[in-house]
């Protein structure tokens, strides 16, 4: 299934040629096309079938074989969060936690995933709660992301009202901030605190923030969760490789065009992607399916010079590889990415890398929670370097400097923050190399430092 | 006995002291900010280590004791 998304409405299905699917159809977002909105839970049961009862120890075993890496970014085992949780809950409370706060701004497949199937993420929610061992769940937002949080309302009152044994399901909207997203952030907040990363002694698993044990878990990982108890680990294994197991959920952010939101099932080229997400784009406007038809890259539209991977603290990889560059764990790796996010933003050769990397940078170091001196100043640093090169006041020593400039930032935080708007902007130096040479001998910029239209959305004042 | 040093950069505000009184232990980056140049201490270092923590005014240095040592494994051949 395809969804082409505007970002301020949710989806329009393209109904004909479902992609990176082939035989094995999508999994995640099977079933009702998406204009149809939420799936009812008569509909979903209908479907799915009611969740199993799972033996726990077995069970646990099944989810650790089948190889599920968490879908939020950092890709951390979705077995070991919730045996720890188990072997520390004699005493204690337990809590599951949603996270669907999916904070990086151009990424959308969280928000689609909880809008349409929202039972298929509570029913991975419950299965987590069973394996962990907690009563209740939180299911954690940002404040503003009010189509989550409608379909959530309706889908837990539709639950109640039907009698299934689930735990507690509540819904914690939080500050609409980059880092309050991250587990201990969202575990602060739910502690009463601010929603800012917190130093770790221990895992949130083991002791969360008030000493109970907290699972954090993404809504796309809980979701596969779900149609793991129901189907096991080989069925769900045969989808992704054999190192990246089961289907992803990819966000392709098209600028004006708004985003496109695919399930690979199988794996595929970065650059199969994108021609995708174009001709699904095209759909959408004008309500015709025709891959490779007008939205797709063709002679009128300009050639994709990159692609930042992963979200706005991922890595740039060169346009000139996309086309036979698997989007897969070990495909990325070789060019230094990762999946994170799921989040795929070609940068055509219209606009400017240079200045793209500033505004990216100036972001995210708007993003510091402020709390870790490195990352406050470090990449504050890193931004105002980038904009010199923009304002054709740099020089290249002053690029030398900026390099090393970035190993001193890298690892200095409590969380991973500032190690990734560091990696980002190493692999725009890297990939960008020509440009920024060519900005830092002050030579004119051919596209005038156009940038595209990435959301750089106003940070929320309050972190509570 | 080897003690084991921890920034919590959360807390810390820069003053710098630690590095000053712990140099075998603690750097300054380019802001001013603690590095931990040698996590596992002992001797000397670890006394100024445990100074540092006791004067940083921000709480943000611990020193924890190592407890238990892993012996690394040695193949029967090997000195």
């Amino acid at each position: 299934m395809t969804l082409a998304l505007r970002p301020t409405e949710i989806a329009v299905d393209d109904g004909a040629s479902p992609f990176g699917i082939g035989e094995q159809g999508a999994r995640l977002l099977a079933g009702p096309i998406a204009s149809a909105g939420a799936e009812p839970l008569g509909a979903h049961l209908a479907r799915l079938g009611a969740l199993p009862q799972v033996e726990v120890r077995q069970f646990l075993d099944e989810v650790a074989a089948s190889g599920l890496a968490g879908r939020g970014g950092g890709g951390f085992p979705a077995a070991r969060k919730v045996a720890t949780a188990r072997a520390a809950a004699a005493g204690k409370t337990v809590t599951v936690v949603v996270n669907a706060s999916e904070s990086e701004p151009a990424s959308r497949k969280d928000r689609t995933l909880c809008a349409l199937r929202p039972h298929l993420v509570l029913d991975g929610a419950a299965v987590a709660a069973a394996l962990a061992g907690a009563s209740s769940v939180v299911i954690y937002a940002h404040r503003g992301a009010d189509a989550v949080a409608e379909a959530f309302r309706r889908a837990v009152a539709e639950r109640r009202s039907s009698g299934l044994t689930d735990p507690v399901f509540h819904l914690g909207m939080g500050p609409a901030r980059y880092v309050a997203g991250e587990a201990s952030a969202a575990a602060s907040w739910l502690a009463g605190g601010e929603a800012k990363p917190r130093a770790l002694t221990a895992p949130l698993a083991a002791a969360g923030l008030s000493g109970q044990p907290t699972v954090v878990h993404n809504a796309e990982t809980l979701a596969h969760l779900a149609l793991l108890a129901r189907f096991g680990a080989s069925w769900w294994a045969a989808a992704g490789t054999p190192s990246s197991p089961g289907s992803r959920l990819v966000t392709v952010h098209g600028g004006d065009h708004g985003a496109t939101v695919l399930e690979v099932v199988e794996p595929v080229t970065v650059g199969s992607l994108l021609e995708h997400a174009a001709a699904a784009t095209a759909t959408a406007a004008d309500g015709w399916g025709r891959p490779g038809g007008p939205g797709s890259r063709g002679a009128g539209e300009p050639p994709v010079r990159a692609v930042l991977v992963g979200g706005y603290a991922g890595r740039f990889v060169d346009g000139a590889g996309v086309a036979t560059l698997p989007c897969t764990t070990e495909g990325l790796a070789l060019v230094g990415a990762a999946p994170g996010c799921g989040l795929l933003a070609p940068l055509s050769a219209d606009a400017c890398g240079v200045a793209t990397a500033a505004r990216l940078a100036r972001w995210l170091a708007g993003e510091s929670a402020g709390q870790c001196g490195p990352c406050l100043y470090g990449l504050a640093d890193v931004a105002e370097a980038l904009e010199a090169l923009v304002a054709g006041t740099s020089s290249r020593r002053a690029v030398r400097t900026l390099r090393r400039l970035l190993g001193e930032v890298r690892g200095k935080g409590a969380c991973h923050h500032p190690d990734g708007a560091v990696a980002m902007v190493e692999s725009f130096l890297d990939v960008f190399a020509a440009e920024v040479d060519a900005h830092a001998r002050r030579r004119r910029c051919p596209v005038g430092c156009a940038v595209p239209a990435w959301p750089l959305p106003q940070p929320e004042e309050a972190w509570r | 006995m080897t003690g084991r040093l921890r920034v919590d950069r959360t807390r810390c505000a820069g003053h710098g002291i630690c590095a000053f009184i712990a140099p075998g232990a603690l750097d300054l980056d380019a802001w001013g900010f603690p590095e931990v140049v040698a996590t596992e201490l002992s001797g000397d270092d670890l006394r100024r280590a445990r100074r540092a923590a006791a004067a940083c005014p921000r709480g943000a240095l611990t020193v924890s004791d190592v407890v238990s040592t892993v012996q690394p494994l040695r193949a029967p051949w090997e000195p």
